[in-house]
């Protein structure tokens, strides 16, 4: 989820809700009480800056940006996933592998 | 960086009723939520899910079910194992047990009370918890006492006390965040 969520505020900064609107775009379903309290760890780690934004329809909505040292930790978060998806993926395939 | 204001979903207008559901969920947050995080981050928490829930399109319900409990999602937030004396709980353990107690308390001397009027008697002495009580009913008067120096305050205040401790988890305050890790 962190590193989901730090490839998304990459490409766009966002508040709470839409970050699970866009992970839904992506086939994921997500909790609002999973996403805030990740959002809230990830602020207080300084990996991203928030800003409030009046909104038209209700009260000000706090947008999420990466901050340098989130940008950082998404790189190499990112290369230990690819790591363990790369073990995964040649543990699988020998699983479904014709036995000798 | 874009701004998506106009662009993004529009919030619900909120019943009454709407607004009193989300204030007794973030009550009950709150509460839970002293276990984990320190007054000011608490209160910065508590205000930001205010205006999440305001803000959310979706009905009062779906978005109060997709939260989850206010205790699992108070333990979301937390940093690590160490957790606080919930001093609120404390003031509401120590409120309801003040009130179990004059309860018992006033029906055992009201029941002194009916005893003697049933009986034709002027008065019965008896003792409550260490507190001698008197109930009396003759042709000018009828009433209740107990004793009036300070002795009857003990056994209430022992009893508060102790569910304020207990219901604060008061220990939690001599374990260093530091240990607990």
């Amino acid at each position: 989820m962190p590193l989901l969520t730090l490839t998304l505020l990459a490409d766009e900064e966002s508040y709470g809700y839409q970050l699970i609107e866009r992970l839904a775009d992506l086939g994921l379903e997500v909790t609002t009480g999973l996403m805030y309290p990740l959002l809230s760890r990830l602020e207080r780690d300084g990996l991203v800056s928030t800003r409030m934004v009046p909104s038209t329809s209700g009260p000000p909505r706090k947008y999420f940006a990466l901050t340098k040292a989130g940008h950082s930790t998404r790189i190499s978060v990112k290369d230990q996933w690819q790591v363990v998806a790369t073990a995964v993926h040649a543990a699988t395939q020998k699983e479904h592998a014709p036995h000798a | 960086m874009p701004d998506r204001t106009l662009e993004s979903t529009p919030a619900r207008r909120r019943s009454v009723g709407e607004k009193l559901r989300a204030d007794m969920y973030l009550t009950r947050l709150d509460w839970h939520l002293e276990a984990v995080l320190p007054g000011k981050a608490r209160r910065a928490t508590v205000k930001e899910l205010r205006q999440s829930l305001v803000s959310d399109p979706r009905d009062m319900s779906s978005s109060l079910r997709d939260l989850g409990s206010p205790k699992a999602l108070a333990e979301q937030y937390a940093d690590d194992a160490h957790r606080r004396p919930l001093w609120s709980i404390g003031v509401i353990a120590a409120g309801a047990a003040l009130l179990v107690y004059w309860t018992v308390f006033l029906s055992y001397v009201f029941g002194m009370l009916a005893a003697v009027e049933s009986l034709d008697s002027n008065e019965a002495h008896a003792t409550f918890l260490t507190i001698e009580v008197t109930a009396y009913s003759t042709a000018e008067a009828i009433g209740i006492s107990w004793t009036s120096d300070w002795t009857w305050l003990i056994v209430p205040t022992v009893i508060a006390t102790l569910a304020f401790l207990l219901g604060a988890r008061a220990w939690r305050a001599t374990t260093p965040a530091a240990q607990a890790r």
